[in-house]
């Protein structure tokens, strides 16, 4: 299990990185926290001819509030946003999905753009970004776009970045005042990744009723994907056990999920449900704590 | 047994002499030799099941800077016909039976190298059938044709006692297709000397390896020295001789330069012997007051493609019928041939297997009956007054029938029930918990033939320095010999561990061996240091009686020195005369019992079972084990708790899933879940001792022991935690989260 | 920036000054391994699960598997040689020796590299968080309870524990 062999680039700055990108095109791959693609790399089943090291680009690392967000640049590692005041105050939900990501080890390398961009369908941090209805940052030699969560991830292992692009930053949009979210994920072990993972967010309205539901879902489908009917059903009742219940039985029902040798299709909608009931439920205990 | 009380001996709890350079990374595994002109080897691999080979093109591959040789299995037989004289060829040469065995090799200056030496030859396969299912294999027209190694274990008669009984139960339990991974993976290092070799091994048995490899090189056994150093790991893996030992030495000889094979983690996923992989049609036939009366099982054991390397099946069935009272018993084994990696001996080496039918079977019975677990159980124990028990099962070797040496099973029971405080768990399970877990409870008792035959020697000899130098054929893979057997020499020879020089196993230091498996170091081993020891005190004291001029009878071995009424003198002092007149003072035993020893033990496990997720967690583990006198307490204690994780696994966590076509779907560390810190609970251990007559320790083996009845008790536990809900008997795993949830829904079904 | 076959790079491991011309592709743990003869780093998957081959770069804990040695530059890297250096073992390593926390110790170095970084940042840790941290660190011997053990009596939290009993 060694690498093939390839030439290395440390790229300066993002424009230095779409260059090198624009110039060889297919033959690069983009390195970052290396903590899926070196794997890969070292199995031989991923054999870049280019490696461009983005890690000695300075001043990437940052996480921001900005304008009702949070803005995670390229370079920031699992490990910080987890333990991030900011990312604590702001988005919870997020720091919660990251712990349960790996191990220490994996996160204090690990990035959430490039976890974005690996686009492992059973992932935490594209659950979270898909559940605020966030988006990626891309640069390229055509310029700046930003893509919706949902129109970024495509499929297993796909997104819509091209070529000679470089995602620069995720933006999650911070939930509105009343919310309580709950990510939670069941694994074989702890840091594996999940059969299926829930990001759950509650926003209650003043009569206490659900103003608003997100639900997104990892491991039931070749991305992941939020329940929207499950969401629709909910918004407008009350923040009660039956509601979550049935609320979980409908998003169990709207996933397509494949069996593998993880676990069957029927598995994975039965753990969808229960997870889906238990994160709502924490969520809506949360939104009231919030609204108290 | 000895008696003698010195610093350092027997039953002390000393720290290890081993850890000082294995804490600070001077540990001297094979990988890490440090040879300048070393060149490294890497093997291409089937990338189908079965498949016959159409061509191999080098396209490049031995024109690549710094690649000393590249060759398919083809271009070998050619060059060198002798090394395919065994069961398994050294690399495929027409025709490959799984996924994962070598049909090309090449060498390089380095790992990187050789890989990309193995990327210029291109193999042209044509795909053929392939089988995969052992209970499809065999039901098929001529399917017992494709089983080998049959045999059956039986005694007394069944069929009468089956048409008689109260109860008859019949079941289908399975134990998943397992790999040992031990974080070193498989690795040599052969060096050309002289006309021969020297190599370096990762190996569980030198001695094997040395025959194993002289043989296939048609090499007599004296050119070829095998040496084990520190082994990171072996749980049975690292026994005998692979292909990859083979090509090793081979090309060693024929580059004429040392060639080192370090295996990584995807080669042992494919290419290491795998293990367990047994369905079991078992029925049990037993009175209504519970007296177990016969137990008839049928096994097959899915043994992957050649032949297994030793038919554990065959420790399946005789470890069945356990600490229980059997009036009849009969096993039948089937190996049967799949076009997978080829199984062997692991941690337990199919007494876990034989163990879960057994206790699985007790459980079925409590439950039919109405019974508590412990009650079945309490009701058919062979009781400590019938030791020797004679168990009538005939012993694998057709040494007559297995007797038990000794053992207090009720006692080992009692104990782990008061230890386990069950009272208080049972009340706690009319409830759920908060969280709406709920826990159950599970009991395993076992018995295990540990220290088996057939010998072990052990060298002994007063070194130029005074210090006792020790050797034996069983190297250690983490067990800590270097302090265990040092422990054995200070008690034998009233010294401290400062005078013991603990050797690496070298097949040139002592001149026969078998290794270290199957829980029997200590016993055979172990017992052979301790008679090497007697034997060269008894040089010692004669000599020094001549030097001192005093009775022999009146001298004795203090700490360094020979201790007379009238005077005494310094082993150094001894060792420099002994050198002057050229005889060595130097000792040889051979170890050659007659019977295995029993060990044996109980172990309860209570979990948390999530019924909506399947999600398991053990909240508490007793472990009562008696494996007799304890050499070195805290290593007895290490194994145990070590073994627990390897029962742990099998039971809730670890399967090589295939599919249909022979495909390895679980063959990375990613996807094949090992336990780690959070999956394993620490066991409260509890010991009791029954000294074994068969050895002059008193010793049996412990290194298995804490794996055997761990499979049942876990899955016992998961069982039982979902009983009021509807669920159904556990008769399979490892019992996944999938698994679990239908323990509920299957039976619900029904 | 041109892509380069070879890379210069400059650090220190275990405070030593070090300069080489790398393959791009060679990986940290072989790196240390066989072009800096520091072998007590093992690799046990080479796919950053087993943890065997942690080392610390600029004080983290991160897979040297997973890391080339090109990325380096600059970088100061401790290993399990520069724990104890030639002095006495560390009390973290004099605690895996006295509670028995390894068997055959092809595993050992990583678990002190990470369990080094985590008490530095966590000197009173619970056992549960203990085993959370050790989760990314696979041992097949000794099924985790004395290692668990060694690094509470590192932690010092045992002591405490006991002088509460007292």
């Amino acid at each position: 299990m060694k690498p093939a062999s390839f030439r290395y680039a440390a790229a300066r700055s993002v424009t230095e990185a779409v260059d090198l990108l624009s110039e060889h095109s297919d033959a690069a791959k983009l390195l970052a926290g290396g903590q899926s693609l070196v794997p890969m790399m070292n199995l031989r089943l991923s054999r870049p001819e280019i490696l461009i090291d983005l890690n000695r680009i300075p001043q990437k690392d940052g996480i921001y509030v900005e304008r009702g967000a949070l803005r995670v640049e390229m370079l920031a590692r699992q490990r910080s946003a987890e333990r991030s005041e900011l990312v604590r105050a702001n988005l919870p939900i997020l720091a919660e999905a990251i712990s349960q990501i790996g191990h220490s080890q994996i996160r204090s390398r690990g990035t959430l753009v490039g976890s974005c961009c690996h686009a492992d369908p059973s992932a935490e941090i594209p659950a979270v970004l898909a559940a605020v209805d966030g988006s990626v940052r891309l640069e390229g030699s055509q310029g700046l776009r930003d893509v919706p969560s949902q129109d970024f991830f495509l499929g297993f292992f796909q997104t819509a970045l091209a070529p000679d692009e470089v995602a620069t930053d995720l933006v999650f949009p911070l939930p509105p005042a009343g919310t309580g979210a709950s990510f939670l994920e069941f694994a074989r072990r702890h840091g594996d990744f999940a059969i299926v993972g829930v990001a759950a967010l509650v926003t209650l309205g003043s009569d206490g009723s659900i103003a608003r539901a997100a639900l997104a879902l990892a491991g039931v489908g070749p991305a992941c994907v939020r329940a929207s009917q499950a969401e629709a059903f909910l918004t407008g009742k009350r923040a009660e056990p039956t509601a979550f219940a049935e609320g979980a039985r409908l998003a169990s029902q709207e996933i397509e999920p494949q069996s593998d040798v993880q676990a069957s299709e029927g598995y994975r909608r039965e753990l969808a449900r229960t997870l889906v009931e238990r994160a709502l439920a924490t969520a809506a205990a949360r939104a009231v704590r919030e609204v108290a | 047994m000895p008696r003698v009380k010195t610093r350092g001996g027997i039953g002390e709890d000393i720290l290890r002499i081993e850890d000082q350079r294995l804490l600070t990374g001077k540990g001297r595994y094979v990988g890490d030799l440090p040879l300048p002109d070393v060149l490294e080897m890497a093997v291409l691999r089937s990338p189908h099941a079965h498949a016959a080979i159409i061509s191999l093109e080098d396209r490049g591959a031995t024109d690549l800077p710094g690649v000393s040789c590249a060759m398919g299995g083809a271009a070998l037989l050619q060059e060198a016909p002798h090394l395919f004289g065994g069961v398994q060829p050294p690399l495929a040469t027409d025709e490959v039976l799984y996924v994962g065995q070598g049909v090309a090799v090449a060498v390089a200056e380095d790992r990187y190298l050789a890989e990309d030496a193995l990327e210029k030859l291109f193999v042209r396969y044509r795909r053929l059938d392939v089988l995969a299912d052992v209970e499809r294999i065999v039901t098929q027209a001529g399917g017992d044709a494709a089983s080998h190694d049959d045999a059956v274990i039986a005694f007394g008669e069944i069929d009468p006692l089956f048409a008689a009984a109260d109860i008859v139960l019949e079941e289908r339990l399975a134990i998943g297709r397992a790999t040992a991974q031990p974080l070193e993976g498989r690795a040599i290092l052969a060096v050309p000397e002289g006309e021969g070799l020297l190599i370096y091994a990762a190996t569980q048995g030198p001695h094997g390896m040395r025959q194993g490899i002289a043989s296939a090189l048609s090499l007599p056994p004296e050119r070829v020295r095998v040496v084990a150093q520190d082994v990171g790991g072996g749980f049975g893996v690292k026994n005998g001789t692979y292909p990859e030992d083979v090509l090793a030495a081979y090309l060693a000889l024929k580059l004429q330069r040392p060639v080192r094979f370090q295996e990584d983690r995807r080669e042992h996923f494919l290419s290491t012997v795998h293990s367990r992989a047994q369905v079991h049609r078992v029925r049990l036939a037993a009175r209504r007051d519970g007296t177990l009366l016969a137990i008839d099982d049928d096994m097959l054991l899915d043994a992957g493609a050649y032949t297994a390397r030793i038919n554990y099946g065959m420790a399946t069935a005789v470890t069945i019928p356990g600490p229980y009272h059997l009036s009849a018993y009969r096993c039948r084994v089937r190996n049967v041939k799949t076009h997978k990696v080829p199984v062997g001996p692991y941690r337990g080496a199919g007494r876990p297997e034989g163990n879960f039918v057994m206790e699985r079977m007790l459980d079925a019975l409590a439950e039919r009956l109405g019974l508590d677990r412990a009650e079945v159980r309490r009701r058919n124990l062979i009781e400590p007054h019938e030791m020797p028990y004679d168990t009538l099962i005939p012993d694998r070797y057709g040494h007559g029938s297995i007797v038990y040496d000794s053992g207090d099973y009720p006692l080992a029971l009692e104990t782990a029930l008061n230890a386990a405080d069950l009272d208080a768990w049972r009340s706690r399970q009319a409830e759920p918990l908060a969280d709406g877990r709920r826990i159950g409870i599970g009991i395993a008792m076992f018995t295990e033939d540990t220290g088996v035959a057939p010998f072990e020697m052990a060298v002994t000899e007063l070194a130029a320095d005074g210090r006792i130098l020790i050797a034996t054929g069983s190297p250690a893979q983490g067990q800590g010999h270097e302090t265990s057997f040092t422990q054995i020499a200070c008690s034998a020879l009233s010294q401290t561990p400062d005078e013991i020089v603990y050797a690496d196993t070298d097949t040139a230091l002592v001149p026969a061996g078998i290794g270290t498996f199957g829980s029997r170091a200590t016993v055979l081993a172990g017992s052979a240091l301790y008679l090497a020891c007697g034997k060269l005190k008894e040089l010692l004291l004669q000599e020094a009686a001549a030097v001192l001029r005093q009775d022999k009878d009146l001298l004795s071995l203090s700490p360094g020195r020979v201790e007379g009424p009238e005077g005494s003198l310094a082993l150094s002092e001894l060792a420099a005369q002994a050198a002057a007149k050229g005889t060595p003072l130097r000792a040889l035993a051979d170890f050659r019992p007659e019977q295995a020893t029993y060990a044996d033990g109980c172990h309860i496990a209570i979990v948390a079972v999530d019924p909506q997720t399947g999600g398991v967690e053990i909240l508490r583990y007793v472990i009562v084990d008696d494996c007799g006198v304890v050499i070195s307490p805290r290593q007895v204690d290490g194994q145990i708790q070590g073994g627990l994780s390897y029962g742990v696994a099998a039971a809730l966590l670890e399967e090589l899933v295939y599919d249909e076509q022979g495909q390895l779907l679980t063959g990375s560390f990613m996807d094949y879940p090992l336990p780690t810190a959070l999956d394993v609970p620490g066991a409260e251990i509890h010991h009791l001792c029954s000294p074994s007559p068969r050895n002059p320790l008193g010793v049996k083996g412990v290194g298995e022991g804490g794996t055997v009845p761990a499979l049942a008790a876990v899955a016992g536990a998961v069982e039982d935690a979902l009983r009021p809900l509807g669920g159904g008997m556990a008769r399979e795993l490892p019992l996944t989260p999938e698994r679990v949830v239908r323990l509920i829904a299957d039976a619900q079904a029904k | 920036m041109e892509p380069q076959d070879r890379v210069r790079v400059q650090l220190t491991v275990n405070g030593s000054e070090v300069s080489r011309l790398v393959e791009a592709r060679r990986t940290l743990a072989d790196f240390l391994r066989d072009d800096l003869g520091l072998r007590g780093t093992h690799t046990g998957c080479e796919q950053g699960v087993c943890g065997a081959c942690t080392v610390l770069v600029d004080g983290v804990a991160m897979r040297s598997c997973l890391t080339f040695a090109a990325q380096l530059d600059g970088a100061a890297v401790q290993t399990v040689e520069g724990l104890a250096g030639d002095g006495d073992l560390t009390p973290l390593q004099e605690a895996f020796r006295r509670r028995h926390a390894l068997q055959c110790g092809y595993c050992t170095p990583g678990f002190l590299m990470t369990a080094t970084e985590f008490l530095r940042e966590n000197p009173s840790p619970s056992e549960q968080e203990i085993r959370t941290a050790l989760s990314g660190q696979i041992c097949r011997c000794t099924g985790y309870e004395n290692i668990v053990q060694a690094v509470r009596e590192a932690a010092g939290t045992l002591q405490a524990d006991q002088r509460r009993q007292a």
